[in-house]
């Protein structure tokens, strides 16, 4: 999702397919909306550079 | 006893006069019922009322105590459980229709916990549905409303917990907090939440969030309450993976030796942005008072906080959306609107997605802990706005419309990331009534000393004295 530069209503209609919900145009637009904020969030979190962290990651954490 | 006599009533004041045989655990549990049957209509903080089984663990307790055996200070003391412990016996609903009808043949460690220190449990509290949200508007068991004004939300998802021991309705409860749902509510109705440490209180038998950010604690009166309650329910549970192995530290220990000589940090960027002015100077003014109190203030800057709401919105989200992905695509029906949208939005975050978050809460994390190797204690508002109307999800914060879940979780979000304990204390009323809280927040396993700070505070003030209309 963060590599999309696009994010169409067909995603909305993608994600509730998926969730089996039925999607009228309000949910639609509800739901694109959601993903958009998400895909900024994402843009914000891959704005962080993280490297050398992988470790600190999978260690277990200190008591 | 009178009803009215709950008013001045705490855990601590009730154990010991329940110890000396001044107070009966039978007539406070009559009371409390009493209370409960005025204002369950008008504040809805309970989503079932087990008042045969109070009536029959408050005799029961008061047999015992007769007889010599006397447990500790829950003993024949009412308490409340938000409705996703699952209890042995008593409907356990998450707040969900979907649960409507699951009775549990079962206690939670920490309801067991409570059961064995011989709590009176007076029912299970009303919360957001499944504990992903901050308003309590539960569209299956209704609306859980502030005690301080009607019409206001209690704040979430433990509302219905903190809605009832602001009214003594119990004398308090255990919430759950994913990303601040034990603090904010606290922080909305004047109360003492502590969120502990991650792994020190089990959440088997908690009908999960986010299995990485959620966490059980209690919400109590005063912090004296809560301590006794964490020192109840803390410590190791095999069917936990995630506990702490080890004896719990306890809290009550040594929470009157004060804040003298403690270095406590004043963040100087993220934590007051975006802050109601009236909350930003309630908390400023406390944090004097610990100045007052005899702790060094040391001004620290800790911009990785920014991360904390995107953290909880991606990982928790996450882990949310896995949880009930096959109850999403069988029953989407059965979930109230908002919360459907989220959680299948939330199922479109990729795996790459997620592990990008984790590394930035590894970063996040490794910054608070080089943080607390300089300070005790962090002090920030626990949330920067008070308690909000039923049905506004937005507000307006310098011009800019910005979301209230956004704005309620973004500072306790953090310490669930970080797994950090994080208590909030009641710190003053804005000009409209509303309670503000105070967020103490410690390193990892100082839940003794973030309560003994809260403590320390509380005593030198007389906010916890107040008492909400709607009692």
């Amino acid at each position: 999702m963060a590599d999309e530069t696009i994010l169409s209503r067909d995603a909305a209609l993608a994600v509730a397919h998926w969730a089996g919900l039925p999607c009228d145009a309000a949910r639609a637009a509800r739901l694109q909306a959601l993903l958009v904020a998400q895909k900024v969030r994402m843009a914000r979190m891959y704005a962080e550079d993280v490297t050398g962290l992988e470790f600190d990651f999978l260690a277990p954490r200190e008591r | 006893m009178r009803e009215e006599d709950l008013d001045r009533m705490t855990i601590a004041g009730a154990g010991r006069a329940i110890r000396a045989g001044t107070l009966s655990p039978v007539a406070l549990t009559e009371a409390t019922l009493a209370r409960i049957g005025r204002l369950q209509p008008r504040l809805n903080a309970f989503i079932t009322v087990t008042a045969d089984l109070a009536r029959q663990q408050a005799r029961e307790a008061e047999a015992e105590i007769a007889a010599g055996r006397w447990r500790g200070p829950l003993h024949g003391v009412p308490i409340s459980l938000k409705d996703l412990y699952c209890t042995r016996g008593v409907r356990t609903t998450a707040g969900s229709t979907i649960l409507a009808d699951y009775v549990p043949d079962f206690d939670a460690p920490a309801a067991a916990r409570l059961r064995q220190a011989g709590a009176v449990l007076i029912g299970k509290a009303n919360m957001h549905e499944w504990a992903c949200g901050v308003t309590n508007d539960n569209p299956f068991f209704g609306r859980c409303h502030n005690p301080w004004k009607h019409g206001h939300i209690p704040g979430g998802s433990s509302g219905g917990s903190a809605a009832a021991v602001a009214t003594r309705q119990g004398l308090a409860s255990l919430g759950s907090d994913t990303g601040g749902s034990i603090r904010i509510p606290a922080h909305m109705c004047g109360l003492v939440g502590h969120k502990p440490t991650y792994g020190l209180v089990p959440r088997f038998g908690v009908f999960p969030e986010s299995w990485s950010f959620d966490h059980a604690g209690p919400i109590a009166l005063t912090a004296e309450d809560a301590a006794i309650v964490l020192d109840t329910i803390a410590g190791p549970d095999p069917r936990d993976p995630s506990c702490l192995t080890g004896r719990p530290p306890r809290a009550l220990r040594g929470i009157r030796r004060g804040v003298r000589g403690l270095k406590v940090g004043v963040p100087t960027d993220v934590y007051f942005d975006d802050c109601h002015p009236e909350v930003a100077a309630a908390v400023r003014l406390a944090i004097e008072v610990f100045a007052r109190l005899g702790a060094e203030l040391v001004e620290v800057s800790i911009p990785e906080a920014r991360h904390g709401l995107d953290l909880c919105l991606v990982v928790a989200w996450a882990e949310a959306a896995h949880f009930h992905r096959r109850w999403l695509q069988e029953r989407p029906g059965d979930y109230g609107p908002d919360l459907v949208d989220h959680l299948a939005s939330a199922s479109a975050y990729t795996a790459v997605d997620y592990l990008q978050a984790q590394q930035v809460r590894a970063r996040v994390r490794l910054a608070y802990r080089r943080l607390f190797e300089r300070i005790d204690l962090l002090l920030s508002p626990t949330a920067p706005l008070p308690a909000t109307p039923h049905g506004a999800e937005e507000v307006v914060v310098d011009g800019r419309p910005a979301s209230v879940l956004g704005l309620a979780a973004g500072l306790t979000a953090i310490a669930n990331a970080t797994g950090e304990p994080a208590c909030s204390v009641p710190c003053g009323f804005t000009t409209d009534g509303l309670p503000i809280g105070l967020m103490v927040h410690g390193p990892i396993l100082s839940d003794p000393l973030v309560l003994r700070a809260a403590h320390a505070y509380e005593r030198s003030q007389q906010w916890h004295d107040r008492r909400p209309p709607a009692v």
